[in-house]
């Protein structure tokens, strides 16, 4: 059963066509991976699924949930399930980050009719998530992402993340500036919430990220839309001939 | 009763900020006591006027309320004279110890239509420390021109003010005074009355003198907000800083006119002035002064404002977490004033402005 899909999406950025005519279905439970060169539009589409303000739809649908996403608000689509983790999290000073969490978790359980948690409640289930992750805790009494190294500010998208069990969750170059262990670490938390009733997006160029999340489904994005799509062994042809080798087989 | 006609035009530090409305309207002199529902605190010491008139007297260990005499207090301001013209006294309350809690003095104003003057002169003396929080409480429509001198010789005194008024209200506070070798720091946070002003002019008498003005100007439909700060260095080593936050919606008009002035034997000072603004809205309007006057060449001195909206991958980045517009607001509205708020040091006055804003 499809949890997303797309059909003959048109999106434009500041007047410039940016998706044109692109496809695509994730069932629940499935891991997909887009792949492409540098502005072939894929971080585009990340933010159209989310409603960021700059996309403009100029056509098609998108169906979430068999609802059309496209008519919903950003905090709407969050709260329906859609979380995506920002290949540059946001620095907010003085926005405190323990405070920011228990906000979004109540407003995601009032949205749902879900029994709101108590600060305390709260603290002794992000404070599990945190020992889980082994991550220190002083991230919690920090501004939100302010001042936080590359690793942290992704450690901090993947604890939002737990707490906020979505349905559908985009990792936007989730690998920019995380070594290996903490790709690892960010890997593993992820893989944790794949339940099989939880499906994943990832927007990635290197293959590295999916060592650690195993995609279903590998799709190649060029020129605003999908030329390819197919299973792991895409990425081996992109690693051995790059973008180029796939525009040449699908040509 | 008709409040006098104030050449303001010929002042250049009012001329972008018309005061003239209230002047044109007919207000009731008011300076008698009613019966109010006092809101005492445990936590602090309390003191409370009713429409300029002392709840009870004021005598114990830490606090002297006197009457005194009118001074003339050096300023550019007419509005500092006004209140002569009526037959208010001035309140001299006087820090004999520092107490052992924050004092929080309110002022209630009962009738609409109601002028009413209130002038204090808080006086500390060496080594003597005082939290003070000042609010002023009412659900009338009302105008108070306040007059506040400070007389600091070696103490400290860090003051706050929040009010609780009905937004048809306009408050006029005219803060002049000295600091000798002490400290004055305030917090003001300015969200309610239609009209609200603070002048200030404090001055820098002596080696380590230090004065620091803070305050959050947040407003909304037609309301509007005038700063005007000056602050004179005329000693060696002495330090300034004046740090403003506006949050501005609606159509409404926030003024900061900040001066700096150090003279030519203030060498080694510091002074810093910073204005930063936010707007929500397109009809909303601020003008932005900060000016140094500098005259000796060994001198620390900053000086800048800034204006403009809440960033909006910021608030994507929050929606895209669940939360509301008004929310993401709040929240960044409160983050942008958050640094400001925290320099009020007493913890129970930091509590309450939070509590009541």
């Amino acid at each position: 059963m499809s949890i997303l899909e797309i059909d003959n999406l048109e999106v434009e950025v500041e007047d410039k066509k940016i998706i044109d005519g692109l496809n695509l279905k994730i069932n629940r439970g499935e891991v997909h991976a887009l792949m492409g060169q540098n502005g072939c539009g894929k971080s585009t589409l990340a933010k159209t699924i989310t409603g960021h303000f700059a996309v403009k739809v100029l056509g098609g649908a998108i169906t979430y949930k068999n609802r059309d996403l496209l008519s919903m608000e950003p905090e709407e689509r969050a709260n329906r399930g859609i979380f995506m983790s920002f290949q540059s999290p946001r620095e907010i000073p003085g926005v405190n980050n323990l405070y920011f969490l228990k906000t979004a978790y109540n407003i995601k359980q009032e949205f749902l009719g879900k029994e709101e948690l108590n600060s305390a409640q709260l603290l002794k289930k992000i404070k599990e998530l945190t020992e889980e992750l082994g991550i220190d805790d002083k991230i919690l009494k920090r501004y939100v992402n302010d001042g936080f190294s590359g690793g942290e500010k992704k450690t901090n998208e993947l604890l939002q993340m737990l707490l906020l069990e979505p349905d559908l969750i985009i990792l936007d170059e989730i690998d920019s500036g995380l070594d290996i262990d903490a790709l690892k670490r960010v890997g593993e938390g992820i893989n944790k919430l794949l339940d099989g009733n939880r499906s994943v997006l990832i927007i990635t160029h290197y293959k590295r990220v999916l060592d650690y999340i195993k995609p279903d489904v590998v799709h190649v994005m060029s020129g605003g839309k999908i030329i390819k799509t197919g299973d792991i062994s895409i990425v081996n042809i992109l690693e051995d001939k790059g973008y180029g080798g796939i525009s040449n087989a699908t040509s | 009763m008709q409040l006098p006609d104030l050449d303001l035009n010929s002042i250049e530090e009012f001329k972008n900020f018309s005061i003239k409305e209230l002047f044109q309207k007919e207000y009731t002199l008011k300076i008698s006591s009613e019966d109010v529902d006092i809101d005492n605190d445990d936590g602090f010491i309390n003191i409370n006027f009713i429409n300029g008139i002392p709840e009870k007297n004021y005598f114990d260990n830490f606090i002297r309320i006197n009457t005194g005499d009118e001074k003339e207090c050096k300023t550019f301001n007419p509005l500092v004279h006004l209140n002569k013209i009526y037959p208010n006294r001035v309140y001299e309350i006087e820090f004999l110890q520092t107490p052992d809690k924050p004092v929080k003095l309110t002022n209630y104003f009962t009738d609409d239509g109601s002028f009413t003057p209130v002038d204090f002169r808080f006086i500390v003396k060496k080594d003597i420390t005082v939290n003070l929080l000042e609010t002023n409480v009412s659900s009338r429509e009302f105008l108070t021109i306040s007059n506040r001198e400070f007389n600091i010789e070696s103490g400290f005194v860090n003051y706050s003010r929040v009010d609780r008024v009905n937004r048809s209200s306009s408050l006029i506070y005219n803060y002049c005074g000295r600091v000798i070798s002490g400290k004055l720091e305030a917090v003001l946070l300015n969200s309610q009355g239609y009209i609200t002003m603070n002048n200030w002019q404090i001055n820098l008498e002596k080696e380590e003198s230090i004065c620091n003005i803070f305050g959050v100007i947040d407003l909304d439909g037609d309301t509007k907000h005038g700063t005007i700060c000056k602050i004179s260095h005329n000693s060696n080593n002495t330090s300034s800083q004046q740090e403003f936050r506006h949050i501005l919606n609606g159509s409404s008009y926030a003024m900061y006119d900040g001066d700096s002035i150090v003279k030519n034997r203030a060498k080694d000072s510091k002074t810093s002035q910073s204005s930063k603004s936010i707007m929500l809205s397109k009809s909303a309007r601020i003008l932005n002064k900060p000016r140094l006057n500098i005259f000796t060449g060994e001198v620390k001195a900053t000086h800048g404002a800034s204006v403009g909206k809440l960033n909006q991958d910021d608030i994507f980045y929050l929606k895209q977490r669940g939360l509301k517009d008004e929310t993401v607001k709040k929240l960044l509205v409160d983050a942008f004033i958050g640094d400001i708020l925290d320099r009020v040091s007493d913890s129970k006055i930091r509590e309450y402005i939070y509590d009541k804003r």
